[in-house]
């Protein structure tokens, strides 16, 4: 027995706080993640969409300029969203520390090599400003290059690193201080920075672990390269211990009977190839069968409609 | 007389156990005590490592673009697979490495602790007298090092001498 082709059983689990929409490829990932934020917005209080993409794709596909705060999404009650640049948060932080001398920068050279630590600050970041508003539901929109979740692999080593870090400084520490005189200050920023950002990412870690507060939502096309992608992602996701159970394979053709389009009709067994393959190997999940579109999915309006297909399945 | 013999025989043996170095010795009778071991961790080795090797195959054989949903699984399988083979390779690693040690210790008892034993017992002992009034006193001195009596030839020399003489011939014969 197969598991609902919706996205229901997402909507219906209150418990659920963060829920990533995930995929490589143009496969449609932010269409559907503005699709499930939407359709969670008619039964949650207050939705935050967060894209990190610096792609600006929440205010293309909204038609509405969104910033490094949440703002509301207009016409849509209950959902408000986000546009943060990664990259951006650390120069921001550089920036931020005017003692710029010898020592400093070799400490945040230090620092900053930690493998994972500009993820992870930029994760510490959004985590920061989404505590302030108490929202019931995140939806993340991941990068397309699939690393916002890189760090997860990296607490234990990040701990580890942070601990030499602060050994070797505070060996040299001293020393420096009496030479250069009052370093400590400076120094002791840094650390308290990277050390709340360890305890914040350590928190993240046991909030993403666990299935009744996170799921992942992957998407895909029924396409070879795609359905690689989709299994590799599948199983990073079971090696970090994220949940996922729905798959969206998106931009299904559905010829009309009778059409005479070669390339349509090709396509299209290619897909069901393909589609089978899916609904073979990911037995037990949900898969959510949407179609292509003849026009972009842009607008509330458009977004809306497409939205209803995660819920009623599409009948051709 | 005989100790002259028995110290040529002795240097014999030293030449021989070079042969047996610590890892080949150790080596062999690692894969022979594997193949008649009842542990449970080789036991499951053995069997991991094969399966390993029958899935690889499959999966090899089956087209990832015509079969995917059985190449994924084979794929899967696949990874568990290795996964556990590490883990226990690493465990199974210990009772090796602890083998070798054994090995390298009993060699050392029969090589150099030997050696050692054996130059302490008849260094004042005298091996070969050399004619009297031949060699300087000084040459005599040296070659009766440590303890041998003035004129004679002591032990570890002696040892040394025909080791020489072994590889010179170990040269000529290869």
């Amino acid at each position: 027995m197969s598991l609902a082709p919706t996205v229901q059983e997402i909507l219906d689990q209150k418990s659920l706080r963060w829920i990533f929409v995930g995929g490589k490829g143009g496969v449609g990932k932010t269409t559907n993640s503005c699709s499930v934020a939407l359709q969670l917005a008619k039964c949650r209080e207050n939705v935050l969409l967060i894209s990190t993409d610096p792609a600006h794709n929440l205010s293309d596909a909204f038609g509405q300029k969104f910033g490094k705060d949440p703002s509301p999404v207009n016409g849509v009650p209950n959902l408000s969203a986000m546009e943060i640049d990664p990259s951006g948060t650390i120069e921001e932080f550089l920036a931020s520390q005017d003692n710029q001398d010898g020592m400093m920068d070799m400490v945040q050279d230090l620092a900053f090599a930690i493998p994972g630590i500009d993820e992870a600050l930029s994760f510490a970041e959004v985590m920061k400003r989404v505590k302030k508003q108490d929202f019931s539901v995140v939806v993340f929109d991941t990068a397309p290059t699939g690393h916002t979740l890189r760090f997860l692999q990296f607490p234990a080593i990040l701990e580890k690193a942070l601990g030499k870090v602060r050994e070797l400084s505070t060996r040299f520490g001293p020393m420096l201080n009496t030479i250069l005189g009052a370093q400590g200050k400076s120094i002791d920023e840094i650390f308290g920075k990277l050390d709340e950002t360890r305890d914040i990412i350590a928190e993240v870690n046991r909030q993403f672990t666990n299935p009744d507060l996170t799921t992942f939502i992957c998407v895909c096309i029924a396409e070879f390269l795609s359905l690689y992608e989709t299994e590799r992602m599948i199983q990073e996701l079971l090696t970090f211990g994220i949940d996922t159970n729905t798959i969206i394979v998106n931009q299904l053709l559905f010829p009309k009977p009778g059409s005479n389009c070669d390339q349509c009709n090709a396509r299209k067994r290619l897909q069901q190839k393909y589609l089978e393959q899916i609904h073979e190997l990911y037995e037990d999940y949900h898969l959510v069968e949407l179609p292509q579109l003849t026009e972009e999915v842009r607008g509330v309006e458009a977004l809306e409609k497409f939205s209803q297909m995660l819920v009623k399945p599409y009948k051709p | 007389m005989s100790l002259l013999i028995n110290l040529a025989f002795v240097a014999l043996w030293f030449r021989l156990l070079s042969i047996l170095t610590t890892t080949r010795v150790a080596e062999f009778l690692w894969q022979v005590l594997s193949k008649v071991s009842t542990d449970e961790k080789v036991l499951e080795l053995r069997a991991t490592r094969s399966r390993l090797v029958e899935v690889r195959q499959e999966r090899t054989e089956t087209s990832s673009k015509d079969e995917f949903a059985k190449w994924a699984k084979l794929d899967r399988e696949y990874n568990k697979l290795k996964a556990r083979m590490d883990l226990l390779n690493a465990d199974v690693g210990r009772s090796r490495a602890s083998l070798q040690n054994y090995v390298r210790t009993a060699r050392w008892l029969l090589s150099s602790g030997l050696k050692l034993y054996l130059l302490w017992k008849y260094s004042s002992r005298p091996v070969v007298w050399l004619p009297r009034n031949v060699l300087p006193r000084f040459v005599e001195w040296v070659l009766s090092f440590p303890r041998a009596p003035m004129g004679s030839i002591s032990a570890s020399w002696w040892l040394t001498i025909v080791d020489h003489g072994l590889s010179a011939v170990t040269e000529l014969i290869k």
